[in-house]
């Protein structure tokens, strides 16, 4: 007999490619998927009753390449077929509601949509193993029409799908292809998968996980896990620690990446679901600090989401990320406590994770603090180090803080720490939980100043005249004039930019492109900002070319004197010249060449 | 040089891009921005700035993502063709995103920022949906109700098109939209598959985590509560763009007096106030500190009214010892709530922040202890 399902084949099959399924090569998955599903169902039935399945790849089969899948499962009766069909019917995508009415008969179902990606044709023979059942040919093509019939030959119980390889497809149909997707995806299953090609039969999963293994000694245990890492990886680890909890009924294994892993490589974790793949970018398994490993871990108690690829954040799984993150976070300490030498080489490859848990975490915070490196002016050193020497920690909290400070600090030998980095600032803020004795500082350029000496009052008259000249110089740059004493004495002038000042900076340096309309919200903005905050260069009076500067009366040279300094002063601070202050070098430079010429011919003549 | 330099920005960029969203990202990118200028390479110039715009506005730097963006639009216009219209029209939604919570911004600037992004949309073949979904959040912002939600409902007749936001994105905003007018279990329903994290995006559910809050404790849902709690404070945790965020976070562990964790929150996050100069963040989170503070001072134990807190020196009321009173505290973090609450108004021309902040109080109606027991998980 003849029917026609009401569905739009083709579509179903554009969305299994294009939206359900991330490749083609998932039918293998929906396959074991399906086979898995049989067998649980059969020893509900039979607790003595032993599963398995079986994957032949013929040498020929008509004119295509073909594969035939068998599971000696539950079956399905012709009834459950008609089901199955509604079911593909009724939902364009797996909605979880309507799977889970029909339990794994419409997850059936669905499954085999996926073999149409790769098959135009998808045979089933299959035979129910309640009661007396008949065996059932389904036979479906790609055009939407299917065929039922109800044979007379009696096979064994289970269900047996055979596919045949479309055009383009054939990858999918190799030997290799199908060993290697089948242990992808099916390795953990607790019962044999054999593939049978031309050459014979092997079983492809016989391999154990190591955590399912008893070990006679820890060095055969270590060598097991390494190699089973290896073997998944391709990765030598750094070290491996077993995971288990039993919230979510999970077990696995965390192995220590031997290199400092990108963003984008991190929480790339192999997660099985009851020992079918589930995905290898699952999120929220592990706590979000936790990005120094990489595991492989089995849960049969937690939900998958509708596309299987991850869990349902739930009570259950974040109980689940407590649990494991502990066992990582003991790792580390017993590590600290036992083999400090391996903690220090982890530690030089996963600062980073360590600093994010210590920063949350004060026990840990106290063990580990010791031994993470931060970087100085000096140099990169533990605090331990840098408290060795010093009684003051001083620490800048961003980059061009940093840069802009880090030349001055080291001159008045001031060790600064770049807190710049996510997690420093904050553990260097809560040091004194550790080290009582040590005072902690945060500096910026502008507090740096405060360590340089005052002019003398005799000075200060003497330089009276260069301040007063300066500040109107320098008043439409908005920036305000010091004086002092300070090392290195090469150095004439300092342009510091703390605080608001710099963005006060950035904000003129854009009016000079925006129009009106948008120069009026830039001026909005600025007028929201501490009107004290401005930028700020400090003479260096031991400076002999400023000191010199200070002498001069003729008040022509000295204003062009004091716009190169500034000039000098900004561009020695790393900051681009805006429009305006390149004017300023433009005239200063011709002024100069001009100034120059006028007093060398005065000279000659 | 110009090698050598170059070579420096990409390393930056590198670097920057293997960063979180947050300040040292946002000052590599600045140093980055820097050299470029100063090799004055327009297109170069303007790149970096287009990921520091993006850097700025997801790290919790609205200032200087909107200086930034200004400089974009500016020579985008001067320079017709050269960049892409998209890309600075899909920023330029970031920013009236932000730009109320500028006090010193006044209304008819918004206003033309809104009608400006308007026309541009058009003149670049697009629909209305995105700029009637910031006309809402503008009008919500200063409490213009009626108005509000007719935009709301003008952006939901607008067929989506690509400077829409993403389906995740709208989603959380209707489930924003149904607490705003009060139906907090449509609001849940709607969320479900935000919250159970079926559906997310760069910013969704960080945000709906902490937006459920309240309507739970309105409904009686303490447990569900509790977990979302749980999961959205670790997802806002670290990133200084959800500073109002945390300030809900904050509420919902004073409300079930979890304060112990309520106290940890706070000093975890009373810094960032310091580190960015978002008026409308430094609202919420001094209203909400104000409220912990409050409820804090009438405690029988000692520990909780005087408690004793990890400060930075630049805190205004620091004291050497780190010993507070939770009087004091709520004192001055009533007084700067009301004083951010004024510059609001002003600008809103209405009392409608001095309204939410008399109305807080009231909050401690919905006190019910549930103790988060840490055996438990």
């Amino acid at each position: 007999m003849e029917y026609r399902f009401q569905v739009n084949l083709g579509g179903i099959i554009d969305l299994l490619s294009n939206h359900t399924y991330s490749s083609p090569q998932v039918f293998i998955r929906e396959l074991l998927q399906n086979g898995v599903d049989a067998i649980v169902a059969r020893s509900y039935l039979d607790p003595e009753y032993r599963g398995e399945m079986h994957i032949e790849l013929p040498a020929q089969f008509g004119e295509h390449p073909a594969l035939v899948f068998r599971d000696n499962g539950i079956g399905l009766t012709e009834e459950e077929i008609h089901l199955f069909l509604a079911t593909i019917g009724q939902t364009s995508k797996r909605d979880n509601d309507l799977l889970q009415r029909n339990g794994f008969i419409g997850q059936f179902g669905v499954g085999l949509l996926s073999c149409f990606v790769v098959s135009d044709e998808v045979l089933v023979n299959t035979r129910s193993a309640k009661g007396d059942a008949k065996t059932i040919e389904w036979c479906g093509r790609a055009d939407g029409t299917y065929s039922l019939a109800v044979l007379d030959r009696q096979m064994e119980p289970g269900t047996e799908v055979r596919l045949l390889c479309k055009k383009s497809a054939e990858d999918y149909f190799l030997s290799e292809t199908v060993t290697r997707l089948a242990s992808h995806y099916g390795s953990l299953l607790p019962f044999p998968i054999n593939l049978s090609d031309g050459e014979g039969t092997t079983v492809i999963n016989e391999a154990r996980p190591p955590w399912l293994e008893q070990f006679a000694d820890a060095e055969l245990e270590r060598e097991h896990y390494l190699e089973y890492g290896r073997a998944t990886f391709a990765i030598e680890f750094f070290d491996y620690i077993p995971l288990r909890s039993s919230i979510g009924d999970v077990a696995g294994v965390a192995f220590v990446l031997p290199f400092s892993p990108s963003l984008a490589n991190r929480k790339t974790h192999r997660v099985y679901l009851k020992n079918m793949l589930l995905s290898e970018q699952t999120e929220g398994l592990l706590p979000d600090w936790a990005f120094f490993v990489k595991c492989v871990v089995n849960a049969n108690d937690l939900r998958p989401t509708a596309s299987r690829e991850s869990f349902y954040e739930d009570a259950k799984l974040a109980a689940t990320r407590i649990a494991l993150g502990q066992q990582l976070r003991h790792y580390l300490i017993d590590l600290a406590r036992e083999s400090p030498h391996r903690l220090r080489q982890l530690i030089q490859l996963h600062y980073l994770s360590i600093k994010a848990l210590a920063v949350d975490d004060e026990e840990f915070f106290r063990i580990f603090i010791k031994w993470l490196p931060f970087e100085t002016n000096m140099g990169t050193m533990t605090l331990t180090e840098y408290i060795k020497d010093h009684d003051v920690i001083y620490y800048v909290q961003n980059l061009d803080q940093f840069r802009q400070t880090a030349r001055i600090a080291a001159s008045q030998s001031l060790c600064v720490i770049n807190a710049a980095y996510t997690y420093d600032a904050r553990l260097i803020e809560r040091v004194n939980d550790v080290f009582p004795e040590v005072s902690i500082e945060a500096i910026d350029s502008n507090s740096l100043t405060h360590s340089f000496e005052y002019l003398t009052l005799d000075e200060q008259d003497e330089v009276a005249q260069f301040i007063a000249v300066a500040n109107q110089v320098l008043l439409p740059f908005k920036c305000a004039v010091e004086i002092r004493t300070f090392a290195p004495a090469e150095l004439p002038a300092l342009y510091i930019a703390g605080g608001d000042a710099q963005f006060k900076r950035s904000i003129e340096t854009t009016k000079e492109v925006t129009d009106t309309f948008w120069s009026a919200v830039l001026n909005d903005v600025e007028s929201g900002l501490d009107p004290d905050s401005g930028a700020q260069l400090c003479f260096n009076y031991r400076n002999s070319v400023v000191y010199k500067i200070t002498k001069i009366k003729d008040e022509t040279l000295l204003r062009l004197s004091l716009q190169m300094l500034y000039v000098q002063a900004i561009l020695l601070s790393h900051r681009p010249l805006n429009a305006r202050e390149m004017a300023l070098l433009n005239e200063g430079l011709l002024g100069f060449i001009e100034w120059g010429v006028d007093a060398f011919e005065g000279w000659i003549q | 040089m110009s090698e050598i330099i170059e070579q420096e920005i990409y390393d930056l960029l590198t670097d920057a891009f293997e960063l979180e969203e947050g300040d040292e990202q946002i000052s590599m990118l600045e140093a980055a921005v820097r050299l470029a200028d100063g090799l004055r390479d327009l297109e170069l110039q303007y790149e970096i700035r287009e990921l520091l715009v993006r850097a700025c506005v997801f790290g919790g730097a609205t200032d200087k993502g909107l200086v930034t963006f200004s400089w974009c639009l500016a020579q985008f216009d001067q320079h017709p063709g050269q960049f892409s219209e998209w890309a600075i029209l899909w920023k330029y939604k970031w920013i009236v995103g932000v730009i109320c919570n500028f006090p010193q911004i006044p209304k008819p600037r918004i206003y033309q920022m809104l009608d400006d992004l308007a026309d541009r949309s058009l003149r670049a073949g697009y629909g209305l949906r995105a700029v009637h979904m910031h006309r809402y959040r503008a009008e919500r912002f200063w409490n213009n109700r009626e108005q509000a939600i007719e935009y709301f409902h003008r952006m939901e007749a607008e067929p989506k098109d690509e400077l829409s936001n993403c389906s995740v994105c709208e989603l959380d905003d209707e489930v924003g939209f149904s607490i705003y007018r009060g139906h907090d279990e449509r609001a849940l329903e709607l969320a479900r598959p935000l919250l159970n994290g079926e559906e997310k995006c760069a910013t969704v559910p960080h945000r709906t985590y902490a937006n459920v809050l309240l309507p739970l404790l309105r409904l009686g849902r303490q447990h569900d509560a509790l977990a979302y709690h749980r999961r959205g404070y670790e997802l806002v945790a670290g990133n200084k763009s959800f500073l109002d965020k945390i300030a809900d976070h904050l509420i919902f562990l004073t409300l079930t007096e979890n304060f112990t964790r309520a106290l940890e929150v706070f000093e975890r996050h009373y810094p960032w106030m310091e580190k960015n100069h978002d008026a409308f963040y430094h609202f919420r989170f001094s209203r909400a500190a104000w409220l912990m503070f409050e409820i804090l001072a009438e405690h029988a134990d000692k520990s909780l009214a005087e408690p004793r807190l990890r400060l930075p020196r630049s805190f205004p009321p620091f004291v050497d010892e780190g010993r507070y009173h939770a009087v004091k505290l709520a004192a001055w973090f009533k007084l700067r709530a009301e004083e951010l609450g004024r510059r609001f108004d002003r600008r809103n021309e209405n009392s409608f922040f001095a309204q939410t902040l008399a109305e807080t109080p009231a909050l401690k109606a919905l006190c019910a202890p549930f103790a988060i027991v840490e055996s438990e998980w």
